[in-house]
């Protein structure tokens, strides 16, 4: 049996990594870079880019190149998010055939799977060829707070790059294991601040006979390292305006240039206290050529971006406050995500916490590690596997007055089995309508329905009176069976409720097939 | 047919020959300038291109015997630079042709024939560029450090291709982050290398 590797599959960015000889070792691409943009684009003449490339061209290619797709994946057409990203993409996103989503590109139209498959695949060739082996079985990284559809639905993007998914792990826990926290003797309440190339997360976990509960998460899925670019990208434009009257925003090439140099500048900042940007040829007009050549200071950048690091700190706080912690419960901080490489950042997340946060794996990469290590322990003694598997959110019933009540309470590890006891409201009620529910608010209308059904043949009695036995039964695989028993007359209804990418079988294998053909042409 | 529509048919007769020689349907581009010839015998730019792409120019329609008024009487400073055009293009000097048809289209920017003569030319110089530049895979390398790029007189295009010059893009790869057509990236290209910049 081959390796299983480990994908952190992000939102700008991805890596994998796989454990050799019991070290973790992160994957380089073909260029050699250890991460590879989650970008997919195809260009005029038809030819399909996925990771580098695709990120070089996406401002000259707006309309035909994806990126961010993850916050589309396993969501609903009508949901917020996608109504958000539908007026901030600059590729244009439709109502799908089962009321989820599909990108268009370049005149086709593509699910979130699909496309998320393409960056899979990119991942898996890379695998293959530094493991000179066939890869065909990964772990993959989600955020904490995905529901059910959202990481039935990364399965199903693997699925589709030909990878089975035998295991899903939130990212923060993934980063906990990557820095060995499992280990630990003691019990400890960790805290990992994400802060990627799109999103930032903030989690808040606590460990426990080896198994990493999510006490609270929260973020922003709308702040990253993008919005630190943007910045410098908005000063140097402004620079260039006031040195040579000529505006850079209307030109897609200079623009282009000036999202990468501000990228290359960030970075530089973060072990350099100076740099200079100097973008040649930037401009050119009937006097000659003009370049764009600006000292920038690590000083500079964090006056152009020290609000952005202060909401992620505000956020940080209110979800404390929320699970009802102090900064002085939390025993561990962990950087996640490149953009924590800022110093600024690390400081003011040490400052907040009053501890120095976790360093030594780079953090755009800690997800990845972890996700490789868990992928290895699948295949260690029972007593050496990590217990890592647990009901994201919690799963329950819609009860009288349009209430919610939790049956499964989330983390919960599985396999498990629950019951509660219900009972009639009314009179001489003889049916009752028992509709399954995840997610954890109070009322039944803000949670996510998985299915319904109705126990008939219930004896008239006064409400209250008849007992009626709600079980939830979850195996290893995340299937949740549902059945609702009247215990006076034994009679039974049940259902199984599988999670729903928003594709069916046959489409999936449909897609399958084209991503092959599609392997093909990329190999050109 | 009035004149004016046949003119506008002719014209259409032209791109669609454009649009097929382009494809590399030669024989199937000279039937439609021989079309273009049927309705209008005098039509410059379709005996051109029919002779360019190999055909037989004396198999179709003559122009009328009759005294035409020279086409070039009473010129414009554009149509000069067409007529020159046409002679560098005749010669398979494109380049030169090229640069004299981009300065016609400035000055008469809605001109058919400059058009398509324009777009034919372009085609015939894309495949001298894509000799000169090398195989599809090759990857090029910079030559100057930026200091020393700075004395050139470059355009902002010719800076974009530079810039995405990293050691492991091929050319293959440069027109498909250029956002600029595959001529004009090739265009660059070459120049960048005559000038020494890049091999």
């Amino acid at each position: 049996m081959g390796k299983v590797i480990g994908i952190d599959l992000g939102t700008t960015y991805s890596c994998a990594a796989v454990v050799e000889d019991g070290r973790p070792i992160v994957i380089p691409n073909k260029g050699g870079y250890r991460t590879t943009p989650s970008v997919f684009a195809v260009t005029d003449e038809g030819r399909r880019l996925v990771g580098h490339l695709a990120k070089r061209q996406a401002i000259t290619n707006p309309q035909n190149t994806i990126y961010a797709i993850k916050r589309l994946i396993g969501r609903r057409h009508d949901s917020p998010e996608v109504k958000r990203a539908k007026e901030t993409c600059s590729y244009e996103i439709v109502n799908g055939p089962h009321d989820d989503v599909r990108i268009v590109c370049a005149g086709k139209q593509y699910s979130p799977q699909e496309l998320s498959a393409f960056v899979l695949m990119e991942m898996k060739r890379a695998a293959e060829e530094y493991l000179e082996e066939k890869v065909s079985e990964t772990v993959v990284t989600v955020p904490a707070y995905f529901n059910d559809n959202q990481r039935q639905a990364t399965k199903d993007a693997g699925k589709i790059a030909d990878l089975e998914v035998p295991r899903i792990i939130n990212e923060p826990t993934a980063s906990a294991l990557a820095y060995g926290l499992n280990r630990k003797k003691k019990d400890e309440k960790i805290a990992v601040y994400d802060l990627g190339g799109g999103t930032f997360d903030i989690s808040i976990l606590e460990l426990g006979a080896g198994v990493f509960e999510v006490l609270a998460t929260s973020g922003d899925t709308y702040l990253g390292g993008e919005d630190f670019d943007a910045r410098i990208i908005d000063y140097l434009v402004q620079e260039f305006y006031r040195e040579h009257r000529v505006d850079l925003k209307t030109d897609r090439l200079a623009l282009q240039r000036l999202k990468e140099a501000s990228e290359k500048a960030k970075c530089d900042l973060s072990s350099l206290k100076e740099t200079t940007i100097n973008l040649p040829f930037i401009s050119s007009d009937s006097h000659g050529p003009k370049h764009l050549i600006v000292p920038f200071a690590r000083k500079k950048l964090e006056m152009l971006t020290s609000d952005l690091v202060d909401r992620t700190i505000e956020v940080v706080k209110q979800t404390l406050e929320e699970c009802e912690l102090a900064t002085a419960d939390i025993d561990e901080v962990i950087l996640v995500g490149g953009q924590t490489r800022m110093p600024l950042v690390a400081e003011a997340v040490g400052n907040f916490f009053g501890k120095l946060p976790n360093k030594g794996i780079n953090p755009d990469e800690a997800v990845a590690i972890g996700a490789a290590i868990q992928a290895a322990s699948l295949f260690q003694d029972k007593a050496e596997m990590l217990l890592l598997d647990v009901t994201p959110l919690s799963l329950g019933i819609a009860t009288y007055g349009g209430y919610y009540t939790p049956i499964i309470e989330r983390n919960t590890t599985i396999p498990v089995r629950k019951s509660h006891i219900f009972t009639t409201a009314t009179d001489n009620q003889t049916a009752i309508k028992i509709r399954v529910l995840q997610g954890e608010n109070q009322k039944a209308e803000e949670n996510t329905l998985l299915g319904e059904f109705i126990l008939h043949g219930l004896r008239k009695a006064k409400a209250g009176v008849p007992e009626i036995e709600v079980s939830f039964d979850i195996n290893a695989d995340g299937i949740i069976s549902v059945s609702a028993k009247d215990l006076e007359t034994g009679k039974e209804q049940a259902i199984t409720v599988t999670a729903s990418s928003g594709l069916t079988e046959e489409e999936i294998r449909k897609m399958t097939e084209e991503a092959k053909i599609m392997e093909v042409v990329l190999k050109e | 047919m009035a004149q004016e529509d046949k003119k506008i048919e002719a014209n259409k007769f032209l791109e669609e020959g454009l649009n097929l020689y382009g494809l590399g349907k030669f024989s199937e581009a000279i039937e439609k300038w021989k079309k273009v010839l049927e309705i209008d015998p005098d039509n410059s730019a379709a005996r051109d291109y029919i002779e360019s792409a190999g055909g037989d120019v004396n198999s179709v329609p003559q122009p009328a015997e009759t005294p035409q008024p020279l086409p070039f009487a009473d010129t414009s400073i554009a149509e000069s630079f067409l007529r020159e055009a046409k002679e560098f293009a005749q010669s398979g000097k494109y380049e030169a042709a090229l640069e004299l048809l981009e300065k016609s289209l400035e000055l008469d920017p809605d001109n058919m024939e400059t058009h398509s003569l324009y777009e034919m030319v372009k085609g015939k110089q894309l495949k001298n560029y894509i000799n000169e530049a090398g195989q599809p895979g090759r990857i090029p390398v910079l030559l100057k450090r930026t200091e020393e790029l700075l004395k050139f007189n470059l355009t902002k295009e010719a800076g974009f291709i530079l810039s995405l010059i990293d050691g492991q893009v091929t050319l293959d790869d440069i027109v498909s982050l250029s956002g600029m057509d595959k001529f004009s990236t090739y265009r660059n290209l070459v120049k960048l290398k005559r000038l020494g910049v890049i091999s």
